[in-house]
Parts: C-alpha cells; structure tokens; sequence
C-alpha cells in the first residue's frame, strides 16, 4: 500500500512538471524578481551614506566600568587623513606645475573646494562604516592599548530591544543597523555619529558651498545646507531611511552633520563655535597646501559636543515606538543616575537634565534642525522626574557644572573649590572672578592637584593659561609626581608648555617613575616640544628609574626623527648645566654613549 | 479499489520559512532584556583563595604583558594610564590598571573585574616596588554584582625581570570596606571616594582606605615606613 502511494505520487510528477520552455520563463522570472530585489536593497542602501538608519544608545550603559578616552586616537587618525590629502594635493600641483600646466588646472587644484574634497574622500576611506570601526575597537590591538578599559560599547539589552516591541515592523532596523558607544572628549557618542559627521557633514558642505556660489551670506548658507538636507525625502532624518524606518529622529545625528559642516569649513576658512573662533585648519603657502594644526590631540574632538549624545539630547520618535521606548528607559533611570553624576559624584537630577536638553536645542546659539515635542518628549528629565526626590538634587537650581552649586571658600567631598571646578569646566571668567575674591589658586584636591593640573587634564588650555597668567604655581607635584608641564606636554599643549617653561617650570622634573616632560614628548614623537624643552635645558640624558632615557623612548617609539636633536642636546647640557636656557645644538656626540648607557640620575 | 495516499510532507512557502526566521530572530533579541538593578548583597560570597590567586595571575599576567609592549620592559608606561581614561572620570589622576572579563563565559555578562589602584613607589624612593591595591569585582547579569577580594600586590623589576608578591585576602578588612560602600552607586573598585594611604607597620608594607579604617598589610621590608595616600 505504501508502495503504491510512492507510486502513485511518482506518477502524478510528470503530470504536474512544467514544460521545458515554462521552466525557463519561470527562471527567468525568478532572475527578474531577484534582480529587482536586490536593485531596490542597493538603491536604499546606497542612496544615503552608510550611516543611514543607524542607532545607538546612550542610556544603556556598562555598569561599574568606565570608558577610553578615543579622543586623541580619533583626532590623530583625521588628523592623518587630512596630511595624506594634503600631501596627495600638493602632489598633484607639482606634477600640473611640472608639465607646465597644460590644461589649466593648477588654479583648480589649488582651490579650497579640491583640497576639502581630498580630505573628505581620505576620511571617507579612513571611516567607511561604523561597523567597521566597531569592530576595530573590539579588537585585541585596541583593548590592549586600553587595559581595564571599555573601548567600545555596544549592549545586547538597548532600549530598543524590549520584547514589547517585537511586532513592530521597524525593529528589525533598529536591530540590525546598531552602532556602539565610545567616550571622545568626555562625551559619549554613538559611532554612528562619527559617520554622520564625515558622510552627512560632506553632504551639508557641499550643498553649503552652492548656497555660498549663489551669493548667500554665511548663516543663511548654513541654514539653506540644514534645511536641504533635511528635505530629502529618502536619506533625511525625517525620511525613508530615517523617522520611517526606525522610528527614531534623531537630533544627535543632526547635531554631527551640523558639527561635520563646521569641520569642512574649517578646514580652510576660521569658523566660529559658541562664543569661540577655530583658526583654520590649512594654509596656502606659495604654491602648495600646509598643516597648521596646534594641539593635534583636538582636531576631532574640539567639533564633538554633548549634542552628540541621545541622553542629553533626546531622540523624537514615532507615537508607538517613543512609548515603549518611554517605558524601557523609565525602568532604567537608576542606570542613567549612575552615568550622569555632578563633579562630586552624586547622581544629577532631572532639572539638570531639562536646562541640558534646553541649551542643546541649538548649536551655541545657532539651528540645526533640532525638533523635539513641546509636551512629554522621550527624555530623562520628563520620564526620570520621580526619581528626584529619592536620588538626584531637586533642590539645586539646575546648575550646567557642578561648580556652580558650591559655595565659594567650600571644598565638595574630593577637596575640590569652585575655583578647582571652574577650571575644571573651562570656565576661565569665572575662574578670574573666584581669584579676585581671595579664593586660593593653589589649593590642592585629594590627589594633591591644583586648579592648574584640573584645567590640563580636561582639555581647557585656555583656562589653564588664563591660571598661570593669575599667578597659579608652574610646578607643583601632585601624586606621582605629576606636575602641569607633564600634563601639558602628555596632552600636546605646546603653547602652553612654553606658558609654563615662561613662567618657571623646570623642563627636568621627574614625576614618581623618573620619567620626564622630554620623555613624554619623545614618547608622543612631538618634535617642536622636545625642541622648546631642549632650549630650556631639558637634559636627555635623564634616565626613568627603570634606566630608560629620552633617546630610547624616542627609539622605540620608532620618532628617530627626534634623535638628532636630542643627540646634539647632550654635551650641551653636560657643560652649561641643566637650567641652560636657550643652548643651542653645537656638536653631534658619540650616539652610542648616550643611548643604552645612561646611568639613573638619583630620582627626586 | 480507491488507492490510498500518505499525506505529503508539503514544504511551507518560501516567504513563511523567512517570516519564521525573521520571528525566532527578534524572539532571541527579545530573551536579551536588560535585567532589573540587583539589591545589594548583605552577605556577600567568599571566594577560594586558589581561585583568587588565579585570577590575580592574570591580572599580573596581563600587566606584564602591558609593561612589556608599552614601555619596552620600563613600569613608567604605567603613568600613561591616566590620559587614557575618558575625560571627566573624577578621580583622573588616580593609576589603575585593570583587566576586564577575567572568566568571562560571555564577555561583559559575567566572570571578574579586577582593576589594581598603584600607591607606590613614592616619588625619590628609588628601593621602592611598585604596590597595588588589587579589588577582584564579579559580574553577573551584565551588572557588577559583588566584591569578593581586595589584597596588595607587590612589582620590582630586577635584572630585566618582574618579580612579585602577592598578600593575602583579610577577610576582616574586606568586610570593613565593603560596609562602607554607597549601596546606592554602582559597584565599582577602587570607589570614587575611596581614600587608600600607604601606612607604616611592622609587618612591612600596610595600606589603609581612610574612610573604612580597612586595613591590608603584605611583608615588602623596603616599604617600611613609607606613607603615601591616593
């Protein structure tokens, strides 16, 4: 019986199997239906730049680690990219030059718009995706440069992975389409916003440079570059790719094209950020392009602002998915209160959050297409407000940094003053102001740091030039040994090591391992502060407690380029002494007794 | 005679077997809810001492590989540490080193946190090794759920070589912290506030964390008497 069921199934086949030129028109209809499928995948994918329908999350967060600084790595990888392109253009030049410019193309070569552009597509090819980068600060290179810290953070529990969530269309989006968290600068961002930045910020710019070509005027070129943008129906935040595909709107997005326009422009022309003017980036010299970047650890970060981050500038949403989202984040407050703690480590409260989102409902002052609803946006400060009472400081008027809520001549937990903090924030007239009323500018937290060592280790040079101008002491140590030189000269603050050198720090301070600031520069392969410690009589020869000099630093860090000077530095030092000012190089010793050799100067 | 037929075996449409991949996808995305802040444990878990000593080797291990490849053998690529960490973190000027996702099955959901605090050398003591607080932080549920050691670890570099010692655990003093700790902050080691200073003792080297009176000793003749605070 059975085998005559086989059989009869057997049978019935041949009755039901297509003819040969009906297979082939049904192949070819499956071809046409396949092709046109991945045709429409490519047009969606390939219409916007690769960040298109990309989310992160700021609220979900590693408990009880902390992040890397990527600063200084990113800043040095743009900063990379915008030589490589300088370099590529200038040579480009030479070779129009060298063949006598036949066709007319040295002026357009020379132009700002084609060298902005070579910058954009080094960029482009630096960055192509944030997967990419995510995947490249996972990596074991990465994490081992960063030990026991979070380099990249990308959770399996985001708040956009609620099971409530499950039947809508637009969380498979969301699911696929993630992009880590990172600390650059001290803001959390999403690595989606590092692309928007270089793709989206390319696309303003260019559509910035045709509203200028037109002969509009600098904002309402800008403002012509924001709202073109976000016209596009398929690649807005508004769009297809955007608002309909993921629910999501995100004013952090907007926020890093505004911030890549900036960067773009800056590139050749000074642009103006807040109550601040960046120099440009580039300049003509004769013929070709040159770099004129001071504080290299910057070039990316000085564009990146607390914007960036969907916490503190919150997301709108389609009804449906900001409900739920709503309701993932308000079981999470307790997570957000651990991330978001003033300068004495107690969780901020929900006014605080409110006066954030206010200020960054615009870029210093200028519209970047931020919308949010007027009642009950997804936020922290309208989700999290019960929290106040329990946790956060209700009571504080909402003040932007912690300094603000101390009262003068107080010190907080950590033995911080509100000129401590003030500097610390970067807030250089307020500094002024605490100063004139008497209040200590020396005074030291409980790591032993001055206001001084606060303004170097958050960035702030100008506060920290603003403190040494006020008469802040140039050479306390603080623990380890650390004194402002090191800290300026870790940082890359040339400036403001020759700030310090002017207003008396010794150049040969050793911190607890020996190490010097010559050390730090022949570390970072910085050849102008190695060259201004060695005219203030830095000694080479000074060696870490481990026996290390300047010299096999610089060595091994592979800055051979240094080693010359720092060669030529020895016999001077040796006769004039080490607080030889301005000695310059007068002979090449013998390399191999000063490297390898140096005995330990008894550490102080 | 009607013949009869076994039901075929019918193979479901193409574009059900992707909605049913597509459904066991966002279902497996949804098994991934973050789970709710745990309550601070009241009695926390005391941990073998060979499995400390285990995790401790890695730390150590992970260390020495760190000093090796930064600084070319020389402990002072430890004071790059500092800048390293994101700008804002309180205590900015404090060295950690640490190693994350020690045992970790899946990396960040559970195994141990163990980050060293550096208190020593002083600056000029040239005899001095190099001392750290080590805290060993277990994690559970993507959260950091429990302290479960802190101890002294001791480096000196001789000939080229690292040479340590390591203390022991003191139960007494670990249970001195731990009370001290803000339940209401997330776990973390060493604690923002945490105000650790090298004391004098016979027994060598002492450490003691100022705001508990936690104290923890380990045999380093050369630090005798030496004070230093973090």
């Amino acid at each position: 019986m059975r085998q005559s069921a086989l059989a009869g199934s057997h049978a019935a086949a041949p009755t039901q199997r297509p003819s040969v030129p009906e297979r082939a028109s049904r192949r070819r209809r499956a071809l046409a239906r396949r092709f046109a499928a991945a045709l429409a995948t490519s047009l969606m994918v390939g219409a916007g730049p690769p960040v298109q329908a990309h989310e992160s999350d700021q609220y979900t967060l590693p408990a009880g680690r902390d992040f890397a600084d990527l600063g200084p790595l990113l800043s040095r990888n743009v900063l990379a990219a915008i030589r490589d392109a300088v370099a590529r253009t200038n040579a480009e030049i030479d070779n129009a030059l060298a063949a006598g410019d036949p066709l007319g193309q040295v002026q357009a070569l020379q132009s700002a718009d084609h060298v902005t552009g070579q910058v954009m597509a080094y960029l482009f090819a630096t960055y192509p995706t944030n997967e990419l980068l995510d995947l490249g600060l996972l990596g074991s290179a990465a994490r081992a440069s960063y030990p026991g810290l979070v380099t990249m953070y990308r959770p399996v529990e985001s708040i956009y992975d609620d099971p409530l969530l499950m039947l809508d269309l637009s969380k498979p989006v969301r699911a696929f389409f993630r992009a880590g968290t990172v600390s650059a600068g001290g803001v959390l961002i999403g690595t989606d916003k590092i692309i928007h930045f270089i793709y989206v910020g390319s696309l303003y710019h260019q559509r910035y440079l045709s509203a200028v070509a037109r002969g509009l005027g600098e904002a309402e070129a800008t403002q012509r570059a924001v709202k073109a943008t976000a016209a596009n129906p398929l690649t807005s935040e508004s769009g297809v790719l955007g608002l309909y595909s993921t629910g999501i709107r995100s004013n952090g997005d907007l926020a890093a094209n505004f911030a890549g326009l900036k960067f773009y422009r800056n590139l050749t022309e000074p642009v103006r950020i807040g109550a601040g003017s960046l120099p440009p980036m580039l300049q003509r010299d004769g013929e070709h392009w040159r770099v004129v970047v001071q504080d290299e650890d910057t070039v990316f970060t000085r564009f990146v602002s607390p914007h960036w981050n969907e916490v503190l500038n919150p997301n709108h949403y389609l009804r449906y998915v900001g409900g739920r989202v709503r309701s993932v984040i308000g079981s999470r407050c307790d997570d957000v209160a651990d991330w978001y703690r003033d300068g004495d480590g107690q969780p901020l409260g929900t006014a605080w959050f409110a006066a954030r989102q206010r200020e960054l409902a615009t870029f210093h002052g200028e519209p970047y297409g931020h919308k949010l609803p007027a009642e009950h946006p997804v936020s922290v400060a309208d989700i999290c407000r019960g929290d106040d009472s329990a946790r956060g400081r209700a009571g504080v008027d909402a003040p932007l940094w912690w300094g603000g809520a101390l009262p003068a001549a107080h010190v907080d937990s950590l033995g911080r003053s509100a000129l401590w903090q003030a500097a610390a924030a970067g807030r250089a007239d307020e500094v002024e102001r605490l100063a004139a009323r008497g209040e200590a500018l020396d005074a030291v937290d409980i790591d032993g740091e001055t206001a001084l060592h606060a303004a170097l280790r958050r960035g702030q040079p100008h506060t920290a030039k603003r403190l040494l101008a006020l008469g802040a002491d140039a050479n306390r140590a603080a623990r380890h040994g650390v004194t402002p030189l090191l800290l300026a000269v870790a940082g890359g603050h040339a400036e403001l090591a020759a700030a310090l050198l002017q207003a008396g720090a010794d150049p040969n301070a050793q911190d607890q391992f020996g190490r010097t600031a010559l050390h730090d520069a022949a570390q970072r392969g910085d050849r102008a502060i190695a060259t201004l410690l060695l005219r203030h009589g830095a000694d080479a020869t000074l060696a870490s407690r481990h026996g290390t000099d300047a010299l096999q630093v610089a060595r091994r860090a592979g800055h051979d380029d240094l080693l010359p000077a720092l060669r030529a530095s020895v016999p001077v030092v040796r006769k004039l002494g080490a607080g030889a000012s301005g000695a310059a190089a007068v002979s090449l010793p013998d390399a191999a007794s000063s490297v390898g050799s140096s005995p330990a100067r008894p550490a102080r | 005679m009607p013949s009869l037929s076994l039901p075929q075996a019918r193979r479901a449409p193409r574009i059900w077997r992707l909605v049913g991949v597509l459904a066991l996808l966002l279902l497996l995305q949804a098994c991934a809810t973050r789970a709710p802040r745990p309550a601070p444990a009241v009695a926390e878990p005391a941990m073998d001492e060979a499995r400390v000593q285990q995790i401790v080797a890695v730390w150590r291990q992970l260390l020495a590989d760190y000093i090796d490849q930064a600084g070319g053998g020389d402990p002072a690529a430890l004071a790059q540490l500092p800048a390293r960490r994101a700008t804002g973190t309180l205590r900015a000027a404090r060295i950690v080193f640490g190693a994350l996702d020690v045992e970790a099955s899946v990396a960040e959901r559970d195994g141990f946190d163990v980050q060293g605090l550096l208190l020593a050398p002083r600056p000029g003591a040239a005899a001095d090794p190099y001392v750290f607080v080590v805290g060993i932080v277990q994690r559970a549920g993507y959260r950091p759920v429990a302290l479960v050691d802190v101890r002294l670890v001791a480096m000196a570099t001789r000939d080229g070589r690292l040479e340590w010692t390591v203390g022991d655990g003191g139960p007494q003093a670990l249970m001195r912290y731990r009370a001290r700790l803000d339940p209401a902050a997330p776990l973390r080691f060493p604690a923002d506030k945490d105000r650790f200073e090298l004391v004098a003792c016979d027994s060598g080297l002492c450490v003691e964390e100022q705001l508990s009176a936690a104290r923890w000793s380990l045999a380093v003749p050369a630090l005798a008497g030496a004070t230093s605070a973090r």
